[in-house]
């Protein structure tokens, strides 16, 4: 019954925030809005796209837990194959899913034309945005498996496949789960990025709500239909909360090494598909026993034989799990190990992006020379570094401020964590729409809105790791040491003080790692704004002096400054496609207005110019190079100066696959970075502040 | 001479998911200066209820209760502090820093506070250990800090609940006895000490008055004097000993 009613308020404050916006925005009412979701074509196919969806994460689902597990385990359990194979998790996971999103698409729909090659590439994108989620749960986990465990197994004889199946996989469990939810959260993310891709000339894209939502925003100009669109995602995202995720925690509940006695006793788990899952592992082990019976297994056994355990190895070692590499245990031999397999890995991702690019990888010189904003990478990267500082403190700050209110009381943690998990589960891709069109109408589209944009954008990818790890920390804190500070005066803000922020210490380094993980895939988006942007402008004049041209695109405004003959500069425009424009020439004479059918062709195509049209004006001409009727230029979107921009402006407008795995690499080595020389380190100190099981 | 605690008729109801639940029920007894008192009673009887009432950290359904006179209004370090089952020391704090804690909260002074810190090091036996952190500390000596830690705020009473539940058996010994020579030192102000317990033993062992508790609702069933010399380790094997023990026994069994 709470859980229901848990559900209820959230799904009543969902619509009412989701109404609340969409009669603002659209200045439009209810009987207004039907009408409109009903005229959409997409509409009636709601209940297929919804199914698509749940079906390709599921597919995605499916191999990430083959793999992860497997993967988790061996790394775990084998000290050899360790040593490979946790760099190599540490450089898969640091390359950034975004960066070769577009390449992913292209290099299956080469291999698979048609809509099976976009379906496989999704799913396998969906598959990398997931797998490093529970690859890493189940290798924490096993690296956890407490000493006490660990000798019983050893005393009865377990060993192989039973170990396996009777102490490993149980303990692993929960670790599992947590990691599996952070998996879907993740999936989700790509999911909408996948079912409406557009690059180059084509737009492709699968049957989905991802779709549907895209497709309102870009096709049907829809907001309305929109929000349905992500009303209906959000009631998906929530009932497999509550149907799958919620009851397969509590089940998980059974599976943990309790130290603490419990004040309460664990209530029976009565969830279906927790008994349907004991079902299953109960008629497997009465498959085992009847096999026994035959004697088969064992001469599986005797076949198939799982390296042993060696249980020496696992004794000695310590009790923290190292899933970052302490720098200071860094020897020289981890350094050349890492560097071959960092190399590797990005020559494979170079041969990927060259495949699906369809350009040779090879000719890095004639890369270097056509494109010389290579040499300023240092400084791009370090823009992007210092950017994506800027939104991880503002989230930092907004979300401890909000994580110490929220626990504080019942009633505001009633109202407002209904309101983050719906934030939290509403695709940020989804959401860019919507900011990028509020900023740039009250900040412009100068430098200052499109870098405010960027940050806000940064910061839907980042600001709902922080959230959830502080709340979790701040509701972790034992009884007895709010009780200890209670008895000794320390109250309110002297709480917060002694003992709320360094509690949530450790939170805050965790939370901090997935952020900056999360802002660096973001920026591939965020920096570089494909919604609206510039195209050149160019033209001359003789006998005359122009002062400027102001140009006026549909309604933007831009004012070409003109010197010594020639006016140069960017034209604002609002997307791809033909616009009408006009051009006022300006002189200190007077001015002309001249139309203009302006053709925005889409980013990274070559233009197609026609021949100068001169035009008299007063006692001079003005002849007009570029843009002209009847010619086309490519849509230059806005962007800031970073790492992300150039690996998208690399992809989409130069189509170089040496420089975009030069620029993916370099963003996969700063993580690296940074993951070693900042994060570790204060790891390592939030040692200190960990709360201890007695 | 007028008791430091007074505690008349004090009743104590929770509401635990829609049920009420009375866990103390007219509990009446008072607390003389330089006493040592335990509360014996069975486990989740509602001693550690009460003794969070009197330290101010809950607040009574009816009943009265009187500091020196003035009703208890919420907590007071100066009033009393408390020792915790679990030691609840600040795990990123190292020892000196736990015992200064409650200084620093209070505002005192740094000079101050660093004299009294050290003093009150030396009394629970830690000056080896200031620098070291909870998780490099024993049980005992975890528990040592947690000592230093009340005693270091110079409270009237200091409250106890089950301090030596978590330790082994030697170790608890040990503490037992230096629990009781700090309460006798003249050098510390706070004499007035009050200990909640399940074993009657220690009860027996520690205490000059022993309240026993029945089960919930709890109400004081038994107030007994304990007239055994100190150091009681020398008396153990007395009659006296195992006669109150087996008064208090009979008195938790049969109601």
């Amino acid at each position: 019954m709470q859980i229901r009613r848990g559900l209820l308020i959230k799904i009543i404050i969902s619509l009412a925030v989701l109404l609340l916006i969409a009669s603002l925005v659209t200045h439009k009412q209810f009987p207004e809005w039907v009408g409109e979701i009903q005229s959409n074509p997409n509409t009636p196919n709601l209940p297929y796209f919804v199914l698509r969806t749940m079906l390709r994460m599921i597919a995605a689902y499916i191999l990430v837990v083959i793999f992860g597990i497997t993967y988790g385990l061996i790394a775990g359990l084998y000290e050899k194959p360790r040593k490979v194979m946790l760099p190599l998790l540490d450089i898969l996971q640091s390359i950034p899913v975004l960066g070769y999103l577009p390449a992913a698409i292209l290099f299956f729909i080469n291999l698979f034309p048609g809509e099976l090659g976009v379906e496989i590439a999704s799913v396998l994108l969906i598959f990398t945005g997931e797998v490093w989620a529970v690859t890493f749960g189940v290798y924490g986990a096993v690296r956890n498996l407490p000493e006490d465990l660990k000798s019983v197994g050893r005393a009865f004889g377990l060993n192989g496949f039973v170990y396996l199946r009777k102490l490993l996989l149980p303990f692993i469990f929960p670790s599992f789960i947590t990691g599996s939810i952070l998996a879907w959260g993740g999936g989700w993310y790509f999911l909408v990025a996948c079912e409406f891709m557009t690059f180059g000339r084509e737009t492709y894209t699968l049957p989905g709500i991802g779709y549907y939502l895209a497709s309102s925003v870009y096709v049907q100009h829809s907001i309305v239909c929109a929000l349905f669109g992500l009303a209906i995602f959000v009631l998906l995202i929530f009932s497999i909360d509550k149907l799958v995720w919620a009851p397969l925690m509590e089940y998980s509940e059974k599976f943990k090494v309790q130290t603490l006695e419990g004040a309460e006793p664990r209530r029976k788990t009565t969830s279906h598909l927790a008994l349907f899952i004991e079902y299953i592992f109960d008629r497997l082990d009465d498959l085992q026993d009847a096999l026994r019976e035959l004697r088969i297994m064992q001469r599986i056994h005797q076949r198939v034989k799982l390296p042993d355990i060696k249980f020496a190895d696992i004794q000695f070692e310590l009790h923290t799990v190292e899933t970052m590499i302490d720098p200071r245990k860094m020897r020289i031999r981890n350094l050349v190990l890492f560097s071959i397999l960092f190399a590797v890995v990005m020559y494979f991702v170079g041969l990927f992006v060259a495949a699906s690019l369809q350009k040779p990888l090879s000719n890095f010189e004639l890369s270097i020379h056509n494109h010389p904003e290579v040499y300023s990478l240092p400084w791009l990267t370090l823009s992007s570094v210092a950017r994506i500082f800027v939104a991880y403190v503002i989230a930092l700050v907004w979300t401890l401020a909000a994580a110490i209110i929220i626990t504080r009381s019942k009633t505001l943690s009633g109202i407002f964590m209904p309101l983050f998990d719906i934030g939290q589960s509403v695709p940020a891709l989804a959401l860019f729409p919507f900011i990028i069109i509020v900023v740039f109408k009250y900040l412009g589209t100068g430098s200052l809105g499109v870098e405010t944009a960027s940050v806000l954008l940064l910061l839907t990818g980042t600001q709902w790791y922080l959230l959830f790890n502080l709340i979790g920390a701040i509701r972790h804190i034992p009884g007895d040491i709010t009780e200890a500070a209670n008895c000794f005066g320390i109250k309110d803000w002297k709480f917060v003080r002694y003992v709320i922020l360094p509690a949530v210490f450790p939170a805050i380094i965790v939370g901090s790692i997935q952020a900056w993980g999360g802002a660096w895939n973001a920026s591939i988006v965020s920096e570089y704004i494909n919604y609206g942007g510039h195209i050149p402008f160019e033209a001359n004049y003789s006998s005359v002096v122009l002062t400027n041209i102001t140009a006026t695109v549909n309604d933007k405004i831009t004012t070409i400054p003109c010197a010594a003959g020639t006016c140069n500069g960017m034209l604002e425009v609002d997307g791809v496609g033909m616009h009408n424009a006009s051009l006022e020439l300006r002189s200190i004479s007077g001015s002309m207005l001249i139309p203009l059918a302006l053709n925005v062709s889409e980013v990274g195509q070559s233009a197609t110019s026609g021949n100068p049209v001169k035009l008299p004006f007063y006692s001079g001409y003005v002849t007009l190079i570029n843009p002209l009727n009847g010619s086309s230029s490519p849509l230059h979107p806005y962007s800031v100066p970073g790492l992300g921009a150039f690996i998208s402006q690399a992809t989409a407008e130069w189509g170089d696959p040496w420089l975009v795995t030069l620029a993916i690499a370099t963003m996969s080595l700063t993580i690296i970075l940074l993951n070693r020389i900042v994060w570790s380190y204060l790891f390592a100190k939030a040692e200190r502040y960990k709360f201890e099981m007695t | 001479m007028a008791p430091i605690l007074s505690i008349k008729n004090l009743s104590k109801t929770f509401q635990q998911n829609g049920t009420k639940v009375k866990v103390l029920n007219n509990v009446t007894f008072d607390v003389q200066e330089h006493e040592f008192i335990c509360i014996v009673g069975q486990s989740g009887c509602g001693k550690s209820t009460l003794l969070r009432i009197i330290a101010g950290l809950e607040k009574p359904s009816s009943g009265e209760m009187l500091f020196r006179g003035t009703p208890i209004d919420g907590s007071d370090p100066k009033r009393a502090t408390m020792i915790f089952q679990t030691f609840a020391l600040f795990p990123w704090l190292n020892v000196r820093e736990n015992i200064e804690l409650g200084l620093e909260v209070l505002g005192i002074p740094k000079i101050r506070r660093h004299a009294l810190v050290n003093h009150y090091l030396k009394i629970t036996d830690l000056e080896k250990f200031e620098h070291s952190y909870p998780s490099e500390l024993s049980g005992g000596m975890k528990q040592r800090v947690g000592i230093a830690r009340a005693l270091a705020v110079e409270p009237e009473m200091l409250l106890m609940d089950e301090p030596f539940s978590a330790l082994d058996a030697l170790t608890a010994q040990i503490l037992r006895q230096d629990v009781l020579d700090i309460w006798k030192d003249t050098r510390t102000p706070t004499n007035t000490f009050l200990m909640i317990t399940h074993l009657i033993s220690e009860a027996v062992f520690m205490a000059d008055r022993v309240i026993v508790l029945s089960k919930r609702p709890a109400k004081v069933i038994g107030d007994i004097p304990i007239d055994i010399p100190h150091p009681r380790s020398e008396h153990e094997r007395d009659p006296a000993f195992y006669e109150i023990s087996d008064r208090i026994k009979n008195l938790i069994m049969t109601e």
